[in-house]
């Protein structure tokens, strides 16, 4: 079971990585792989496109808080937007709705990095 | 001063009542009372009831008509002592109520499995047969890692030549804490992907079914949880230092099994990543919301205090104030902590204030655990007993765990008296730090029954106070005359003794088919062991997490047993000038003195127990098993 990474360079340090399919324990270790050699190589700003994203567990999610600490460390941030309401709702389960913020699409996470 | 109704006195009724139901059972011949798995219990049922209404009873008469008001400072801490231990028989009997009896479910075929065998300082000649034992685990989806705490050249050596993987701690673990063996495995946790999590500490030797055994039970996909007994192969004859626990991990672990309370045992278990890492993600929540609270607290008190505002503008001042109700109002209504630390983070640095607070302060707003090398820890890092603190945490979001009684593992015990001693110190050290900092009695989330369960275990823990009065008390009256109760009659030993029977058999019948009573005996002799974790804990001295030596340790190990030694002369002595009292015509109560050289024996006689393993040495022809030996005996069969 994979999921697909695509990434679009929005400039020398920030990307837009849009994923999909379903993102659980089973590729979670190879996704987080991917996306720390993409902030080793400077990019240290990153926007997640999840609108292609079905199902999401725990281990996909702390894909998510891992990528969170390594921008930060980097001096950078991570975004998260366009998450379908299925895969929303461990957000919901596990309580990370309250720390990381979820924008509802990629246009609004970059207005509201560029403010 | 006979509790009487319509003049006839109760107690001869009482007593003959309970004897008869004693007798009943005997005849009966405990344990065979009733067959049939359900009905088993009720022989329990009916011996615990027995023993609460009899403990009731006494204790009921001990401090409403037989204190010794003249002596209340001897007699007070005994009847205290005598309360601890009816709550004891309470909480066994709610345990011990409903006993789980699991049978292993169909494997659930496609589960993939990561096996984890923990090492830190053990020998790679020791750990390769746990690493030979995992690779012969029957289960097609499983992965081996050696998590090496060490990181020794020698661990990768041995994970090439068995074809596993290595995982040790990486450069970002580099200064900051590291948790010792709960740090070790969630290292591993964020590096892995199995579905499930076999935990084996580096000695302990897997069954070649281990996962076949016992998988199924996440058939329940509410099962985070499945824990095996843990059984050690280097046991000595007459197991002189206590290692086995055929009662913790038989009727207890069933016992707590029938709550859905049975802990984790720290190896010997499979766990559901998926319940971890929901586990790890919550506490991540819960700690960053702590920490910005208490943040804005500390924030607010700086900015109060006088000696501060000369640093900074009027402006600036108010500036950061008004972003600080908003933050709190919006923190309130439960808002994304990023957004909001993000705010005034921004404003603290344009105010000029960032520069200017204590670090403490500007790091609470922090939501990537900087201070940590890894932001999730789903095992964990609260106590040194990580695995009660995980259970408590796992049972606390809901999921459920199982005991598996069959042995399934096979490790080492420790081979010496101080190493066994520390390791029990260890525990009961974990286990109080667990009451501090995760109190079962008040975290959200327990049933009733887990809370009663975890809170037993707990309180087990504090009775080396009560076995140090027991052992005090005919000491006092034997030297002195002095009695604890207002006189040593009839009526005391019809109270008593139906009740101390009641309490024995319920627990030899609890315990049918397990060899407890060294356990007993250690259970009393290793008061001083409980007494100084209690106290330890409860002054602010932090336990460390030590690992078990595996191999004997050389040297008599006399300083360990000298409180012991003492109360064991003291007692003597107190015996026999009671006896001279008695032979010269002293004026001594002589049921007084029957009764209390009767509990001096029996302390004496506990209390031996650990001065004879100080003295232990293995019978010459006693040739201890290695784990080779075990491994090619599995083969063989």
């Amino acid at each position: 079971m994979t999921i697909k990474l695509d990434y679009k360079q929005l400039n020398p340090h920030r990307i837009l990585i849009a994923l999909e399919g379903r993102l659980t324990a089973l590729n979670s270790q190879a996704l987080k792989t991917d996306i720390h050699t993409l902030v080793e190589q400077g990019n240290r700003e990153i926007i997640f496109d999840l609108s292609g994203v079905s199902f999401i567990d725990s281990s996909g999610l702390a894909v998510f808080i891992s990528t969170l600490k390594m921008t930060r460390e980097s001096g950078g941030w991570m975004k998260l937007s366009a998450l379908p309401e299925m895969p929303a709702s461990i957000f919901k389960l596990t309580l990370l709705d309250k720390v990381i913020d979820l924008y509802p699409d990629v246009d609004s996470a970059i207005k509201a990095v560029e403010e | 001063m006979a509790i009487t109704s319509v003049g006839i006195s109760i107690e001869p009724v009482i007593l003959s009542v309970g004897t008869v139901v004693l007798l009943s059972l005997l005849i009966l011949q405990v344990p065979g009372i009733v067959t049939g798995s359900r009905k088993k219990n009720i022989g329990f049922r009916l011996l615990s009831l027995g023993a609460v209404f009899y403990a009731c009873y006494y204790i009921y008469w001990r401090y409403g008509f037989s204190l010794n008001r003249d002596a209340l400072w001897f007699a007070l801490p005994l009847v205290l002592a005598e309360t601890y231990s009816i709550l004891d028989t309470i909480f066994f009997a709610l345990m011990m109520w409903k006993p789980a009896e699991r049978r292993s479910p169909p494997p659930l075929s496609q589960a993939t499995v990561d096996i984890f065998i923990t090492t830190y300082n053990e020998p790679a000649e020791l750990v390769k047969w746990t690493v030979e034992a995992a690779n012969k685990i029957l289960w097609p989806n499983k992965k081996v890692y050696i998590l090496d705490d060490g990181n020794r050249k020698e661990f990768f050596d041995l994970a090439r030549e068995y074809g596993c993987e290595i995982i040790t701690r990486g450069e970002e673990w580099k200064g900051k804490p590291r948790h010792a063996k709960a740090g070790n495995v969630n290292n591993a946790l964020l590096q892995t992907s199995g579905e499930f999590i076999l935990i084996l500490d580096a000695d302990h030797l897997p069954e070649p079914y281990f996962i076949q055994r016992i998988i199924g039970y996440f058939r329940d996909e509410r099962v985070a949880f499945v824990q095996t007994p843990q059984h050690f192969y280097n046991i000595p004859p007459g197991d002189p230092f206590g290692s086995d626990a055929p009662l913790f991990y038989g009727p207890i672990l069933k016992g707590k099994d029938g709550w859905n309370s049975a802990f984790f045992c720290g190896t010997n278990a499979i766990l559901r990543r998926e319940a971890l890492l929901e586990l790890g993600i919550v506490e991540y929540v819960e700690t960053s919301v702590k920490q910005g609270k208490r943040g804005l607290q500390v924030l607010n008190k700086w900015l109060r205090k006088k000696s501060n505002w000369s640093r900074i503008s009027l402006q600036a001042y108010k500036i950061l104030k008004s972003e600080l109700k908003a933050v709190k109002r919006e923190l309130k209504k439960g808002g994304p902590l990023e957004e909001l630390y993000g705010r005034l983070l921004k404003v603290l640095k344009e105010t000029g204030y960032f520069n200017l607070l204590p670090k403490e302060i500007v790091s609470a707003f922090d939501i990537t655990r900087s201070k940590e090398a890894i932001p999730l820890l789903p095992i964990s890092t609260l106590s040194v007993t990580e695995d009660m603190a995980t259970s408590i945490k796992l049972h606390s979001r809901g999921w459920k765990s199982v005991y598996h009684p069959d042995i399934l593992a096979q490790g080492l015990a420790p081979e010496d008296l101080k190493t066994a001693l520390s390791q029990r110190l260890r525990w009961a050290q974990g286990t109080i730090q667990v009451l501090l900092k995760s109190n079962p009695l008040t975290v959200k989330g327990l049933t009733l029954a887990q809370r009663i369960q975890y809170f037993t275990t707990i309180y087990s823990y504090f009775s080396g106070f009560a076995t140090l009065i027991f052992i005090l008390s005919p000491i006092i009256f034997l030297f002195t005359g002095l009695a604890p109760v207002t006189s040593y009659s009839g009526e005391f030993l019809w109270r008593l003794i139906p009740f101390l029977l009641f309490n024995r058999i319920m627990f030899r019948y609890a315990a049918r088919g397990t060899k407890v009573t060294r356990g007993e005996h250690y259970s009393v002799a290793l008061f001083p062991v409980w007494i100084k974790a209690v106290v330890s804990v409860l002054s602010g001295r932090n336990p460390k997490f030590v690992v078990t030596a595996k191999e004997r340790q050389s040297g008599r190990h006399y300083s360990a047993i000298r409180v012991q030694a003492f109360f064991i002369l003291l007692s003597l002595a107190s015996v026999l000038f009671c006896l001279y009292r008695i032979v010269t015509g002293g004026d001594v109560n002589h049921l007084g003195a029957g009764i209390n050289i009767f509990w001096a024996g029996y302390n004496i006689l506990h209390l031996f127990t650990i001065v004879r393993a100080a003295f232990y040495n293995p019978p010459a022809d006693w040739e201890k098993p290695s784990p080779e030996t075990i491994i090619r005996c599995r083969e063989n069969r």
